[in-house]
């Protein structure tokens, strides 16, 4: 049997060499388009998880609560499972800090001797791997909430915004994407089926001769339907291969334009299972379109007569 | 082992090209199906193939009512009978050897088994010298002799051809229809389908005559 597809494989490509030709380009065009977007979002969502192995939750306390309040607060962050380490800074750790840091800007307030400190108290928590992950934005939100509503948490900051900002601007991309990446794949369906079809009126007299030797429909089928998936498979390869030059082309401008985003200089083409699951995917949307045409050939009753209609 | 009862086939437009067909060949038996062109041969033959379902009536063939039969019991239900046409229907991208091989490579027989088989077959048919040539290399007898082969090889228990000489100068006619007597010599039921009424006196076998889609036995 793989004798036979391979022949009749050889065959399609001689007899229809064209379409086959820019069937495989444009499939390879669309996966390449595929390929680059989750390429795309795995690199932004890898930055927010760079950034998010940084985040730190501050939770500012009220100036008035005792010794007991605060101990409890503390127990009760750190029970979390998202919370790593959770380190308490007092009101004159704060200002010393705050000196230290800004001191050389504004000499004068280290020397005010009337400075009254405005600094509250706070814990600093450090936050477990990966809760940057636009995925897991909304555990870094809720744990926020939770802590807002400790008894004595004045305020609680982690930089809400920029993470807000930056994690919906991954979302809409990756919604745009997926969006995007439908539209191919619906097209790339009908571009499989097109030269599966050709690819069957070309071999209609073997598929008419099959059915006189009672050949079964799997084994008349099968051929047609793994012609789409080697289609939709070699395009996805050629496609992986062509954004992996194309990234390591653009990688240092990228680094270099970007560098505010922290890419640390390592720009991904794709992870490990994406390298996997793209070329599969590939060859299911060309088996998928194979199928379209191939569920009208060897129907029982007079099935390679109607051939003639196509 | 063919069997039709009040047998009807109407195409859209009420086109009548079978009326109350009523036929039975046996076991072993050779017969010859004739009529002019257009009488309704060529549908019978798509009916007792199965590439065509009867508008009513009965149809069995080697033991399958083709009434009933499932579009998946179809391929199997074609393994059990050999179907030989006018245009060969032979694969020009393929051997003579592996031409004939293909019923029994769709059935999934071992190689060396295919092998035998198939060589024995081509010795019959006087064609293993050329089992490596093309269809496109051979003359017309040859290229019908192939399509015999390839119909004979799974030792089917029907052999229908349709104008199996249709093609073909008197000579060649002659040499297929002693090849089509050799196989029913040994045991398989042939149905003929001819308008060569010379080669039909000549051979002595049972006619069944078919005029504008009814079947008169001469």
């Amino acid at each position: 049997m793989l004798g036979d597809f391979l022949e009749g494989y050889l065959r399609s490509w001689k007899n229809h060499s064209v379409i086959q030709g820019t069937t495989l380009v444009v499939l390879t065009g669309t996966f390449f388009v595929v390929t680059l977007f989750i390429s795309i979002y795995q690199n932004l969502d890898q930055v927010l998880t760079q950034w998010g192995e940084n985040v730190e939750m501050t939770a500012f306390l009220s100036d008035d609560i005792g010794l007991e309040t605060l101990n409890e607060i503390g127990q009760k962050i750190r029970k979390s499972e998202f919370v790593r380490q959770v380190k308490y800074v007092s009101k004159d750790q704060a200002v010393e800090t705050f000196l230290s840091q800004m001191g050389s800007f504004a000499p004068d307030l280290i020397e005010d001797k009337n400075f009254s400190n405005p600094l509250p108290a706070s814990y600093e928590i450090e936050l477990t791997e990966n809760l940057g992950k636009a995925s897991s934005f909304e555990k870094l939100v809720s744990l926020a909430d939770f802590v807002k509503t400790l008894p004595g948490v004045d305020e609680v900051s982690y930089g809400q915004g920029w993470i807000e900002n930056y994690s919906s601007l991954v979302s809409q991309f990756a919604k745009s994407s997926w969006a995007i990446v439908v539209i191919l794949i619906a097209g790339s369906l009908l571009i499989v089926g097109n030269s599966i079809r050709s690819s069957i009126f070309t071999r209609r007299d073997e598929i008419e001769v099959m059915e006189l030797v009672g050949a079964t429909q799997n084994r008349i089928r099968t051929p047609f339907l793994l012609e789409g998936a080697m289609l939709g498979f070699s395009s996805a390869l050629l496609a992986i291969f062509m954004c992996w030059i194309f990234i390591l082309w653009q990688s240092k401008l990228i680094v270099s334009e970007l560098a505010f985003l922290g890419l640390r200089g390592e720009i991904q083409v794709l992870s490990v299972s994406m390298f996997f699951l793209i070329p599969l995917l590939g060859a299911m949307v060309g088996a998928g379109g194979a199928y379209v045409c191939v569920r009208r050939i060897s129907t029982g009753w007079a099935a390679a007569e109607r051939l003639e209609q196509w | 082992m063919i069997q039709f009862s009040h047998t009807y086939k109407t195409y859209s437009g009420q086109v009548s090209a079978l009326k109350d067909i009523n036929l039975e060949n046996d076991k072993g038996e050779f017969v010859f199906l004739i009529g002019p062109s257009g009488a309704g041969k060529t549908t019978l033959f798509k009916l007792i193939s199965a590439f065509d379902r009867a508008s009513s009536g009965d149809i069995r063939v080697a033991g399958y009512d083709l009434n009933k039969i499932q579009s998946r019991e179809i391929p199997f239900f074609r393994r059990r009978i050999g179907v030989v046409y006018q245009d060969f229907k032979l694969l020009k991208s393929r051997t003579v050897f592996e031409n004939v091989a293909l019923p029994l490579v769709v059935r999934n027989e071992k190689p060396a088994a295919i092998q035998a088989r198939v060589n024995e077959v081509l010795d019959q048919v006087s064609l293993l010298g050329k089992r490596t040539m093309y269809p496109e290399q051979l003359s017309g007898g040859e290229q019908q002799r192939v399509a015999i082969a390839r119909a004979i090889v799974p030792r089917p228990g029907v052999l229908i051809a349709d104008e199996p000489t249709g093609n073909l100068d008197p000579d060649l006619s002659r040499e297929i229809m002693s090849l089509l007597e050799r196989v029913n010599a040994q045991g398989t039921t042939v149905f003929v389908a001819t308008h060569d009424h010379e080669l039909v006196k000549s051979s002595k076998k049972r006619v069944v005559e078919i005029q504008q889609g009814e079947i008169q036995e001469a």
